[in-house]
Order: C-alpha cells, then structure tokens, then sequence
C-alpha cells in the first residue's frame, strides 16, 4: 500500500526505517536529528520494536550494536557532536562486522557550532572518523522522499555486507518538509546466518561478507574489537592474522565498489561544463544546468566507497568543473583526484544555514 | 512553482504558519516543499519559514525571490535582506518593521491586538499570504488543518482578520 505524506527528512526516515524492519532504535536526542527519535519512541513500540532513550551517545551506539548481534535491525540517528562520540563504537561494529545504521544530520560545526543551522561539513568525518584501517558505506540522500528510499538501500546494504552505513543528511533535508511517498520496500536483505561449519569473521572469497550469527542461538560466538581469526579468536601478536583481516574488511566494500557505488547524472549527459555535488546542494545545482543549459550534475548518491574510476569517466573531456559545498571545500578533494585541481572552481558555503542559490551557481559557470 | 514566506522573530510562530500554509497545499494536492531557518532561542533572533508548491515535482525549492513575503519583525528583515531584496510582493507590519522599498506597510499587530489574538499574529499574516495566493479552495483547506492543531478558535479567528486586511487593501 502506497501513501502520500507530507513529511520532514527526518520523518522520512523513521517510516523507512520502519518499513526496511528496522526494529531497534537506541539514540540520544541532538538537534537537528531529534524528530527522528521522537517519531521513532511513537513508531516503533507499534510494530514490535524496542525504542531506548539512551543516557549519551556512546552508549547508543553500543546499544545497536548488542541488538544487531541479537538479531534485530538496528539504527541509531544524532547530529555534529553526537557523530563526534559514537566514532569508537562505529569504529567498534567495523571491527565486528555488524551492521547497522547510523543517520547524521549534519549541522554547522566543528564543537557545537550552529546547532540549527545546515551544513555538509562530516563528509570526511564519516568516512574517515575513526582510527584504524576501516571501511564503511555512506550514502547522502537530496530529499526527503530519497531519505524514505535510501534508508531502505542502507539497511540493505549493512545487512548485505555486514557493515556500519552512515546516512548523510543536511539539516535542510531533515528539516524541509516536502511530499513522501511511502511506497514500501522492493526487496529486503535477509541477514544470513552460517551453517555449523561456517565461521562468522571469514570466507575464502573476500567479496563474500561472511555470515552472521544470532546471539541465543545455540552458535558459539565470540565478538571482539581486537584483532581476531575467522572464529573470532583473538590474536593481538600475529602479522598474519591482522593483515588478513583488515584487508578482508577493506576488500568486502571496496571490491563490491560496482553494486554499492551510485551517482546520477542530471541536465545535459554530453555537456563539456560539470557540476559535482552531493545532498541538498545538488538541487540549486540542478535547477542552475536547467536554467542555463549545456550543464551536466553528477550527483554523488554513495559518498563512500568513492568509484573513482566512474568519476574520471564522467569527468573526462570536462571543460569546466564546478563543485559547490555548504563546507569550507571537502568533496573538492575527491574531484581533484581526477581532475586538474587549478581547473576546478569552487562555491563554499558555511555558517547560518543558508543554501547556495542557483544564481551563485550560474554566476561560476559563466563566468 | 508558486512561492510564499514569513519573516519575524522567534516566538511569533513563523515556522507554525509555514507549516500550516505547507500542509494546507499539500492537503490541496501540490507539490509542496516547505523549509526554515531558525536559531536555538526560544524567544528573539531571525527566523524565516518558506513554502514552494507546483503542479509538478519541485526540483529546487533554495530559492531567493519569493512569490508573497509577510515581514513580521525587524530581526527577520535584517537578516534576510537578500530575500526581501528580490522578493516580488512584500507586505510588512507597520509597527515592527522599517519601511520596506517597494513593500506594503499593514496594520497586522495593531489589528491581531485590536481582536484580542496578538499571538496569533502569524495568522494574521498567514490570511494575507493566502489571499494573496489566490490558490482555489485554501480557505477551506487552511480551516481542516488549523482544526487538526491547538487552538483552533484564535487561529482562525485571527486568520480571518489576514484575508480581511488585505482585501481591504485590495491587494
């Protein structure tokens, strides 16, 4: 059954989440992500699920980290400083390979900064906040009907990969209000459990995530931060162990880079003038390629991992190429990798929420 | 794509008359998006509450020139000069806001409190905005959802005191 909302991003995502099985929330409420967790205490106890109001952010990650290896799909939403404290814990479900969801709505930072107003300054935060060698998914929706339907693709994609997704939303998604379509999920992951024989932290193919078992279920588990063998063993010594495994980790997202990575392309495919953007940003982009034409957007959905391949290729024969950012410049490094830097314009925005406009966007391209 | 806003300060209920204008639209059929700007006081700072609405999918609602923009404090004025600056019809409080280039001063406070609904001066504004609209059937509309929220007789008692101010200004 489909229905038509009117939602905030932050809505968006609770029916999402729901409608993916989510059925674990722990969180601490932060502005601007706090409407997820009230919708979520609503919601959630009406489908089953378990709603905890944690006493910091530290502890909400670990939460969803207990109740994934419980069995449940797991999520968790926060905003800057939060983001800042649940680093070790996602750092922690890496290690482990559990997956869940982590939502960001990013506000102005660093520190508490502006706790109302939006920005797009955690990009490299998500992907590289932790310490360690460690890979995870982040994905950034532009509306708040894709935060409906990329929340649904997260929780597939943790479940797929066993990995720890960060959903990357601007305050202006997750506060905008705009018509949701609550369409239902087309297909959902099932997590796959192993068989007796099966080790829960390794398979001979690294692009096949090994399986995971449930807690209580008879599987003698063991889950642990430090370095471990495929059975979970620890092993804080050996060379071989470690290497195995944090290759492993690295291998099983980024060799997967071709089902995982999504961009699209809007305006004109062929044009030679480029604008690269991620989130809300890509919308005055969009209606700026619509206005002055023979403009091509190549909108970042997967922010990490990067196909960086796909990127060149898109940008190759690239006359002019335009990355705007309500950051101080962050994506702008990504773009560099395959295109001459010095080419590269830039629009930075930060600071009292206010978007770029399409004029300001008009303004570099033809200049 | 058809636009209107609020400025004011906080505590006015900008944000709850943009909200109110985004769900009557929506409840109308439109697209609609409908975004805010707003500090972390309770009381005091700029904050600004915009809808767009279309027949079709919005692709962009950052927009800076608004279609209709109510001004009901200074503070939302100041701040946003470079919406108010290319916004198409502005109508400002007499009162509360300086003088407006180009925009239409109205007695919105002096007649909220004349009624006795000074707090709901948002309303007030919100009356103006939608006569201004002209969208077929927002009255209507604007009655559903004011009756889903709190304060339902004040609401819409000072909502149809917008719709008369600017009738009477004939705007």
């Amino acid at each position: 059954m489909t229905e038509r909302l009117f939602l905030s991003g932050n809505e968006a995502i609770v029916y999402g989440a729901i409608d993916a099985g989510c059925r674990f929330y722990a969180g601490y409420p932060i502005t601007p992500s706090s409407e997820i967790m009230h919708l979520m205490a609503k919601e959630l106890p009406r489908v089953g699920g378990v709603f905890i109001q944690a006493e910091d952010e530290l502890a909400a990650i670990n939460m969803i980290i207990g109740a994934s290896w419980a069995g449940l799909k797991s999520m968790t939403a926060t905003s800057g400083p939060g983001f800042s404290l649940m680093q070790e814990g996602i750092g922690y479900a890496v290690m482990t390979e559990t997956p869940l969801v982590i939502v960001d709505v990013m506000r102005a930072g660093p520190a508490t900064g502006q706790a109302t107003k939006s920005a797009q300054g955690d990009l490299m935060q998500a992907r590289w906040g932790r310490h360690g060698d460690q890979y995870l998914v982040v994905i950034a929706p532009m509306t708040p009907q894709e935060a409906y339907d990329l929340i649904i693709e997260a929780f597939n994609i943790a479940e797929a990969y066993r990995v720890p997704v960060v959903f990357l939303m601007d305050e202006f998604i997750g506060h905008g209000r705009e018509i949701v379509v609550r369409r239902g999920a087309d297909k959902l992951v099932v997590r796959r459990k192993p068989s007796d024989h099966e080790p829960p932290f390794g398979s001979k193919d690294p692009r096949i995530p090994p399986p995971m078992p449930r807690l209580g279920e008879g599987h003698y588990v063991l889950v642990t931060g430090s370095t471990h063998n495929e059975w979970g063993y620890r092993d804080v010594h050996g060379f071989e162990t470690h290497y195995k495994l944090v290759t492993r980790l690295k291998e099983k997202i980024w060799d997967n880079i071709d089902k995982i990575f999504k961009y699209k392309v809007y305006g004109d495919p062929d044009a030679r003038r480029i604008i690269v953007c991620f989130g809300s940003t890509c919308r005055p982009a969009i209606d700026a390629a619509e206005r002055v034409g023979g403009t091509k957007v190549l909108r970042l959905i997967t922010l990490w991992p990067l196909n960086y391949d796909k990127l060149a290729e898109e940008l190759s024969g690239a006359g002019k190429v335009v990355v705007p950012e309500l950051n101080l410049g962050q994506l702008v490094y990504d773009v560099a990798q395959v295109y001459p830097r010095s080419k590269i314009r830039v629009i930075n925005k930060v600071g009292g929420g206010i978007p770029i406009y399409p004029s300001e966007i008009i303004k570099v391209l033809e200049a | 794509m058809r636009s209107a806003g609020f400025l004011g300060m906080g505590g006015q209920g900008i944000v709850f008359a943009a909200t109110v204008l985004g769900e009557t639209l929506y409840r109308l059929g439109y697209y609609v998006a409908q975004l805010q700007n707003y500090g972390a006081s309770v009381r005091g700072g700029a904050v600004y509450g915009y809808v767009v609405f279309d027949e079709d999918e919005i692709v962009n609602p950052f927009i800076e020139e608004l279609e209709v923009l109510v001004i009901l404090h200074e503070q939302g004025r100041r701040r946003w000069e470079n919406i108010v600056r290319k916004s198409e019809k502005i109508i400002y409080d007499k009162d509360l806001v300086n003088p407006v280039k180009n925009g239409i001063a109205m007695p919105i406070a002096e007649e909220a409190d004349k009624h006795g609904v000074y707090r709901a001066m948002n309303m007030v504004a919100l009356g103006i905005a939608s006569r201004i609209l002209g969208v077929k059937g927002i009255d209507e509309a604007v009655d559903e959802v004011l009756r889903s929220r709190k304060n339902y007789e004040l609401n819409i008692k000072a909502y149809g005191i917008g719709l008369e101010l600017a009738e009477r200004a004939r705007i």
